[in-house]
């Protein structure tokens, strides 16, 4: 496997003049692919066509896929750590691309258990892989602007989505010789193989294109020291292993879990809601538009709100969007049915504060834990999501179920469980107050007994064996 | 030391030639696909205030 040495870590150290604007597009090339997942639905009507099956067998797909996402992201921390980005990444597209064509194979042979198997399972370990392994690349680059770096690429499995959407809508209407009026069955394979290779090429870009900084590297002008002087912003390091003994990992996965189940349990209801709100006034078309316009500001908060929190503070920043949503949840519940301008602000900008949650938790557990196996940490934090996964639609369902059933309709159907999301908000805001920096026991050795690892001697690209006395293999921007 | 760590600062203030090239080359590479995409995803949107 020596032609592949070129993934290893230290090969993939920056050299001289190696510019860290040139990893934001590395990671966006690794998530604006794996946000295609988000985008399945696409192939929806077509594969339970094909496969001569219910919905929910086809749904199940998804399901395998965001569950080893969730597994994946979550084992596979520790050694991405250790392997660096270019093999993650290498090891993400390969999955990823693979799933989509053992997919193919399983759409072409009738084999439901092989799309199942090839983009549940093998692709699913690409998407959880490929999530994480930019974010501690991406906060060691940028340690004095983490939330800008990690909102961009985070902003990226997003924005795959509506890039997968489209793509794919094209792909099987070019491929079909169908008429408009039956699913286009017959572009299914065609369609998977394209994506398939087409996803390898973009996500290999992210992977020749990625690099770690030199041993000691920080940005010019940028002292750690002034960081440190904020007691929420550490400078020691904490491992995987022991952020998990810690209470601020359990506050922060409450954090995130209240937050996700709150924005999912709007997502996943979002078309439906719109028009039970507004019986007669609101449209399928329209409501189609609703949901386009939730995933734009779903897509911007990421951006927009975890870039502000470089300015204002994580906690801060997560007491807006646990406070401030729970009181826009609250007028949803209350006074959503005054008016569709009303309910369509509301709605998006708790979207936007949703998205925003996923995108700078990262700085958030780098102000915790430090930078040495933020990545790690990262992954296993995940779990949340895949937790709030179930949790969000499950609460609304339930019990906007139970309230048709005893009668109730329009917004009154809903007002109950909008209400379970202010609570569970109330909740995530007091697990962000409680979240206090880490103990001095969970520290690790001092940063120096670690590569790439917090504060040091003050060095730049090009310098690293100067820095560490260790011979690397820097590749540069060659 | 502070001699050193001026001339290193310096280094990393001087880019490598054609790593303008590259940046541009880079974030073009993400920036249309993902143009297209929000593109796409806004006409759709406009249908809710368009009716």
């Amino acid at each position: 496997m020596s032609s592949l040495s070129f993934l290893d870590r230290e090969r993939s150290v920056a050299g001289p003049g190696y510019s860290r604007w040139l990893v934001p597009p590395a990671a966006l090339a690794i998530h604006l692919c794996i946000g295609q997942v988000y985008a399945l639905s696409v192939f929806k009507t077509p594969l339970v066509a094909r496969f001569e099956t219910s919905e929910t067998a086809i749904a199940i797909v998804f399901s395998i896929a965001i569950v080893m996402l969730g597994l994946s992201a979550a084992f596979g921390g520790k050694w991405m750590e250790r392997n660096g980005p270019r093999k993650a990444m290498f090891v993400s597209a390969v999955c990823f691309s693979s799933g989509l064509l053992i997919g193919s194979v399983g759409i072409a042979t009738e084999q439901i258990w092989l799309l199942y198997f090839g983009y549940g399972f093998v692709g699913g370990i690409g998407l959880g892989i490929g999530y994480i392994s930019p974010v501690s690349t991406l906060i060691k680059w940028f340690p004095d602007r983490p939330g800008l770096a990690t909102g961009m690429a985070i902003m990226g499995f997003g924005g795959g989505a509506f890039i997968a959407s489209a793509l794919s809508a094209r792909l099987l209407s070019s491929y079909t010789s169908l008429p408009a009026d039956q699913p286009p069955t017959d572009a299914l394979v065609p369609a998977f193989v394209t994506l398939g290779l087409a996803y390898l090429v973009f996500m290999m870009f992210g992977v020749f294109t990625v690099r770690v900084p030199p041993e000691g590297w920080k940005p010019a002008g940028w002292t750690p020291q002034a960081a440190g002087t904020d007691k929420m912003m550490t400078t020691a390091n904490v491992s995987a292993d022991n952020a998990l003994r810690t209470r601020q990992f359990w506050f922060l996965w409450v954090v995130l879990f209240c937050n996700v189940t709150a924005g999912i349990g709007i997502l996943e209801q979002a078309s439906p809601m719109i028009r039970d709100f507004f019986p007669g006034e609101v449209t399928a078309a329209t409501a189609a538009g609703f949901v386009g316009l939730l995933s734009l500001f779903n897509m911007a908060g990421r951006f927009v709100w975890s870039s502000t929190s470089d300015y204002i503070g994580r906690k801060p920043t997560y007491m807006l969007y646990l406070g401030v949503g729970a009181v826009l949840f609250f007028f949803l519940a209350t006074a959503g049915n005054t008016s569709v301008p009303v309910f369509v602000l509301l709605a998006c900008v708790i979207i936007s504060f949703y998205g925003g949650g996923f995108a700078t938790v990262p700085a958030y557990l780098k102000d915790m834990f430090g930078t040495f196996q933020v990545g790690a940490i990262h992954g296993r934090l995940l779990t949340a999501w895949s937790a709030a996964g179930v949790a969000g639609p499950l609460i609304v369902n339930v019990i906007t179920e139970n309230q048709r059933e005893s009668g109730a309709t329009g917004a009154a159907a809903y007002r109950p469980s909008l209400l379970v999301m202010v609570g569970l908000l109330g909740i995530g805001f007091l697990a962000n107050l409680l979240v206090r920096p880490v103990a001095d026991k969970h520290h690790e050795a001092p940063p120096e007994a670690y590569p790439d690892q917090g504060p040091r001697e003050p060095a730049t690209v090009g310098s690293s064996s100067s820095v560490s006395g260790t011979p690397t293999t820097p590749e540069g921007s060659r | 030391m502070s001699t050193e760590t001026s001339t290193k600062e310096n280094a990393a203030d001087q880019p490598m030639k054609g790593v303008g090239a590259r940046l541009a080359f880079a974030w073009a590479f993400v920036g249309i696909p993902l143009s297209y995409g929000v593109y796409e995803t806004a006409k759709k949107a406009a249908a809710l205030f368009t009716g």
